[in-house]
Formats: C-alpha cells, sequence, structure tokens
C-alpha cells in the first residue's frame, strides 16, 4: 500500500524570549528536532509520548497549521508545504483534525447544525439544503439525534461534544483525520464510546487516522502502527504488535511499564522500571542521545553521539544504542 | 474486607447536599465506609459521582454555602468530626489527617517558597521553632526523594515541575505524621511515568510508617497497584464495596462490572471495547429507581422501579443491584 502522507525531516524550534520582553531571544524550543514518518491510506499510526515531546506540534505542522522551518510533508504526492494559499486550501478538504477538550473546540454561540454545516460552507460545498442534510446525515452516522441540529454546544456532555467534533471533521469526506488526544478529556465509560465510533468510521470510509495520545493503552487498542516520540525525536516505530510485544527502546519500555494495569493481581506481581528525574526542556535538550539523563542502560558513548533511528528487525525502527530485545 | 484491622475512620450515612438555584444537588447521599489503620481504600468513579464530595466532607472542607453535610456521621479514632467546632476540626485536619489534591499547582502558593510553606504548616501543627521546623521541611522534602533539599528549600512552586509540585504537596500533607493520608486524583495531572513514580512513593510511605490512604480516582489501573479495598461509587452513591480482587475478578454490579471491560488496556489486544451507553444522570434528577438502570445492560422492569439497597451479596461484598446475588447468570443470560 502506498502511503497517504509522508513526513520528511520536518523541524519547527520556537523562539522564547528572556525577560520581560519577547525580543531578547533566549534560546529556542526544539519542539520538533528532525522526524520523518509515513502513514499507509486505511491505517491508523499512533502517536505516543508524554506532555511536551512535539506530538502536537508535530500533528499542526502536517496541517500546515504552523509553518515548518525545514522539511517536507508529502500528501497525495505533493509536498503541501510549497503550495500556494490557494491550492493549500483544496488540499485542507481531506485532511481533517479532532481536539483534545470538546470543551473548547466547538464555538458556543453556533448551532450544532452551524457547526457541521461550517466546513461546508467554507469549501462552497453544494447549496444550503444540500448542507442542511448532510449535516442531519452526520449527526445520525456519529450517533446524535436530528433533532440535535439547533442545539447548542453547552446542552451536551463532554462525549457527545466530542461527537459533534467527529461530525464535523467528516463533514467534507476527508481522507485523512488527525484525532489529537480526542477521549482523554472524557470519563472512562464515554472513552469507550468515541473510541468504538472512531474505529466504526475508519473502517466505513477507509479514513486514515493518525491518532496521538499518552495513553498507550488507548494506541494499542486503536492503531495499526506506533510511533514513540522523546523530546521532539522519534525514539521507535514499529507495528502494533511488534512495538507492544517486544519494545526496543528503554524509554518505551519505561512508558510501558510505568503503565498501570487493571488487574490486581499482575500489579502486584509487576517488577516497574521507575524513570529517574523529570523530562529534560527542550530548550536546552540533553547532548547525544536525548534520553541518556534517565537511562538505565546508558554508555559513554550515549552522551556523545546521536544514536539515529534504524530498522533493527523488519519494519521495527529504534533509535538507542543499546536497544533492548536485540540480540 | 473480614480481617480488618482497628478502625480508623468510620463513615456513617453520609449525606451532602448542594442548595443551587437549580435545585438540590445531592452529591453524596447515604454513603457508607470504613478503614482501618494502614489500610488503603480506593474511591473509584466517574466526575460527578460524589468521590471528591465524600473526602471533602471527611475533611469538612465543603464550602457551605451552597454545600452542606445533612446527615451522618465522620468517626475517625472513636470521635465524630461532625460534632466538632472549628478549633477541634483544625486539629485533626492536619496533624491527623493529610489531604492532597488532583493539581498541585493550586494547591500551592506561588508567592511563598516551598520550604516556607511547609515549615508553616509543621510551625503551626506541631508548635516547633522557626529552625527547627526549617530542619523538619529539609528532612520531608528528603523523604518524599526532592533531591538537593537544601536547596529546593528556598525555591518557589514555579520553579518545581508537576511531579515535583506533588511530592512537595506530599511532603506538606505528610508533615505532621497523619494517620491518614487523602489523595485526590493524586497522579492523574501527571504524565505515566511520573505518576509511577508518586504511586511508587505513596506506597513505600505506606509500609514505612504505617500511613492510611483513601485514594480517590477514576483511573482502574492506578487502583490495582495500590488499594486493597474498593469503593464504587456511582451518582452520589455507593454501587459496590468489597476487597479489590472481588471488584475486580468477580463483581456484583453492572456498572463496576461493564466498566472494568469497557477500558482499553495495555495487556491485552481488544477489537471492540464493551461500552456503557449514554451519560451518567443529573444529580438533580435521577432517574426513578436503580440510577444506573438507563444504561445497564441488564436491566428489568424492578430496576426501573425499586431503587435496590447496597446488600452483602457475599460475605464481605456490597452490592447494590437487585441481581447481585446471582449476578454473573443473570448477565450471561442477558448476553446470550
Amino acid at each position: 500500500m502506498a502511503a497517504l502522507v509522508e513526513v520528511r525531516g520536518i523541524v519547527k524550534h520556537f523562539p522564547v524570549g528572556k525577560g520581560i520582553i519577547l525580543s531578547r531571544l533566549g534560546g529556542t524550543v526544539k519542539a520538533v528536532d528532525g522526524v520523518s514518518l509515513d502513514v499507509e491510506e486505511g491505517k491508523t499510526l499512533g502517536l505516543v509520548g508524554e506532555s511536551g515531546c512535539g506530538k502536537s506540534t508535530l500533528a499542526r505542522l502536517m496541517l500546515r497549521l504552523i509553518r515548518a522551518d525545514r522539511g517536507e510533508v508529502i500528501f497525495e504526492g505533493r509536498d503541501i508545504l510549497k503550495l500556494k494559499r490557494q491550492e493549500m486550501q483544496s488540499v485542507r478538504r481531506s485532511m481533517q483534525i479532532i481536539f483534545q477538550d470538546p470543551y473548547a473546540s466547538l464555538n458556543p454561540r453556533m448551532s450544532v447544525g452551524s457547526i457541521i454545516m461550517e466546513p461546508m460552507a467554507i469549501h462552497n460545498e453544494g447549496s444550503k439544503q444540500e448542507r442542511r442534510r448532510r449535516a442531519v446525515e452526520l449527526l445520525t452516522l456519529v450517533g446524535l439525534q436530528p433533532e440535535h441540529f439547533t442545539r447548542y454546544p453547552h446542552e451536551f456532555s463532554g462525549g457527545q461534544r466530542q461527537r459533534i467534533g467527529v461530525a464535523r471533521a467528516l463533514a467534507l469526506n476527508p481522507r485523512l483525520i488527525i484525532c489529537d488526544e480526542p477521549v482523554s478529556a472524557l470519563d472512562v465509560s464515554i472513552q469507550a464510546q468515541v473510541l468504538n465510533l472512531l474505529k466504526e468510521l475508519q473502517e466505513r470510509f477507509s479514513l486514515t487516522y493518525i491518532f496521538i495520545a499518552h495513553d498507550l493503552s488507548v494506541v494499542r487498542y486503536i492503531s495499526d502502527e506506533v510511533a514513540v516520540m522523546y523530546l521532539g525525536k522519534i525514539v521507535e516505530r514499529a507495528t502494533h504488535d511488534d512495538l507492544y510485544g517486544n519494545p526496543r527502546h528503554p524509554y518505551t519500555v519505561a512508558l510501558m511499564s510505568a503503565v498501570p494495569l487493571p488487574d490486581p493481581v499482575k500489579e502486584r506481581e509487576r517488577k516497574r522500571i521507575i524513570l529517574e528525574g523529570d523530562v529534560p526542556s527542550p530548550i536546552d535538550p540533553p547532548s547525544g542521545c536525548r534520553f541518556h539523563t534517565r537511562c538505565w542502560k546508558r554508555q559513554e558513548i550515549c552522551t556523545v553521539e546521536e544514536p539515529p533511528l534504524e530498522e533493527r528487525a523488519p519494519g521495527h525502527r529504534v533509535a538507542c544504542h543499546f536497544p533492548e530485545n536485540t540480540p | 474486607m473480614a480481617n480488618k484491622g482497628e478502625t480508623l475512620l468510620e463513615v456513617k450515612g453520609l449525606k451532602t447536599y448542594f442548595h443551587t438555584q437549580e435545585g438540590v444537588v445531592k452529591a453524596v447521599d447515604g454513603v457508607s465506609f470504613s478503614i482501618a489503620r494502614g489500610e488503603a481504600l480506593a474511591v473509584v468513579g466517574e466526575s460527578g459521582c460524589g468521590k471528591t464530595v465524600t473526602a471533602l466532607s471527611v475533611m469538612n472542607l465543603i464550602p457551605d454555602p451552597p454545600g452542606r453535610i445533612e446527615e451522618g456521621e465522620i468517626i475517625f479514632e472513636g470521635r465524630n468530626l461532625l460534632e466538632m467546632n472549628d478549633r477541634e476540626i483544625r486539629q485533626v485536619r492536619g496533624n491527623h489527617i493529610g489531604m492532597i489534591f488532583q493539581d498541585p499547582m493550586t494547591s500551592l502558593n506561588p508567592v511563598f517558597t516551598i520550604g516556607s510553606q511547609i515549615s508553616e504548616a509543621v510551625r503551626v501543627h506541631l508548635g516547633l521553632s522557626r529552625g527547627d521546623a526549617r530542619q523538619r521541611a529539609i528532612e520531608l522534602l528528603r523523604m518524599v526523594e526532592i533531591p538537593q533539599a537544601e536547596r529546593r528549600y528556598k525555591m518557589y512552586p514555579h520553579e518545581f515541575s508537576g511531579g515535583m509540585r506533588q511530592r512537595a504537596m506530599i511532603a506538606m500533607a505528610l508533615s505532621c505524621e497523619p494517620k491518614l493520608l487523602i489523595a485526590d486524583e493524586p497522579s492523574t495531572a501527571l504524565d505515566v511515568t511520573i505518576q509511577a513514580q508518586i504511586m511508587e512513593l505513596i506506597g513505600r510511605l505506606r509500609e514505612e510508617i504505617g500511613l492510611a490512604v483513601m485514594l480517590i480516582t477514576h483511573d482502574l489501573g492506578v487502583v490495582a497497584g495500590v488499594a486493597e479495598t474498593v469503593l464504587v461509587m456511582y451518582a452520589g452513591k455507593v454501587v459496590e464495596y468489597a476487597d479489590i480482587d472481588r471488584v475486580y475478578y468477580n463483581s456484583r454490579h453492572p456498572y463496576a462490572w461493564s466498566l472494568m471491560r469497557s477500558v482499553p488496556r495495555l495487556d491485552e489486544k481488544k477489537d471492540r471495547l464493551l461500552t456503557i451507553g449514554g451519560s451518567p444522570p443529573s444529580l438533580i434528577n435521577l432517574p426513578p429507581g436503580c440510577s444506573f438502570s438507563p444504561r445497564c445492560p441488564f436491566a428489568e422492569e424492578v430496576c426501573r422501579r425499586e431503587e435496590p439497597p447496597l446488600r452483602e451479596a457475599e460475605p464481605g461484598h456490597l452490592s447494590a443491584c437487585h441481581f447481585a446475588a446471582d449476578f454473573e447468570q443473570h448477565g450471561q443470560g442477558v448476553k446470550a
């Protein structure tokens, strides 16, 4: 299968001001620092990492919601970072995003109907009647009722709002949807509803997802492939089964070990790898391998030489000098 | 729940209501439980189920108005906290019961150093001198594994990371050697690797100083690693109460039962998650009968009519379900 999206060496550094006035530059936050990845059509790539690792920035770069400093984003065969405004506009209908906070991402002054019709209006799709019909159809598709059309976001619960966000993302029949932590603000019993909905929609419309989350359990459920990010870089990339069955990067191993299992017997027997300290600042990331300050396998070389993201087994890429589970 | 040690805290028939313009919100409606010395009890439920209000009621920190503890007893070491005056309750709070919250940033004062905030607590409660309080605060920072405690003592909350702030909060909560620590979603705002550090720390402190813990969380995974007993709440009421293995492996309430099956797990590959339809009810306008009945996959006519009492489904296992006694068979029958 061909890749629907391909990112090559994308870089985004944000300048940070020192003192009260921003003009005195105090360095740059290396939010995304040379990331390459691709996603096949109809598949889901899970993007995992802790807060500040750059996963949301990467998503916004891929949609060109923010400008990349360097790199390419190939979508449907074209580098969208080089497109003119108008050309970009037509590409945008094929790429949509669902946001984390269903309270902040819906305009409280717009009715649900107009929220869902807005993308169609922007892209001049159909007549008013057609848009209305489509919006009602979308409401039913995401498990809401046609009579919700005239209601306002505050009348809905978190899970229902996220469904509205999904309906809006689907309005223009996109090929790619980036889901940026779509369930982390929802209650446990509601998460499953939204996750199942996303899976069903994917099967029905062969959608391609990039699913960003900090929760490895959620990513395991939804993804075909998983990329793990740490301080602006991808440290491991593998298929779902390989990554969960055979994690190779020490950070991935530690991350999985930290996830609590809803299983008391397993929890009692479990030996945890507890990482020391916090994630270092992306303004001044550690030399060599960025994970070396917290890694229990670190050697001399890790502090000086950055390990490249290399294929250590078929389809399994790791950026580590001394990967785990590798002969 | 059998073979429990000496009871440290006992809550009986607690009712905490909030009187709002829209009506009376029965946030906690007849909750009873107990915690033995050194025991870890987890209170589990979704947002709005009343778990935090239960904890705040124990601490007597309900904002009044609009909230009020309408009924019930909160007996800590033999004394009813609800019958105490403000001075007495302040002695218990802090000295005997410590509390940590979800967001450590909002619980720390940004204009005072971490050290001064911890030493204030020990000076007020233990009556230590300035110098001794400082020593004690540094000791506490070491106990919660904050590196370079002397240097950190002089720093401000904004100079701490989220995990370190939570450690500082724990240090403050433990400053007077309380017997009970109430932890309200202590790791929810933190990254997983930091969450693991904090939960490990709480576990270690339990062993070292024999601390009893009341852990409030929505995360079924966090509970599994810490708690001995689990109290499941739904719409202001206790729906299941038993030791953790019973609740996790042999649940007798459809809410807890479905909740376990609706979470994605790191150690399992699932094709579809079980979903619980609908969303939690409004506490002002509860459905008739069992509050969970509109979402319950096994509900029958009786469930919509009569509210099931919390009673023993088997020895030491409380459940508020009409079909608790033969829940498995009942569930099987309906599913098939």
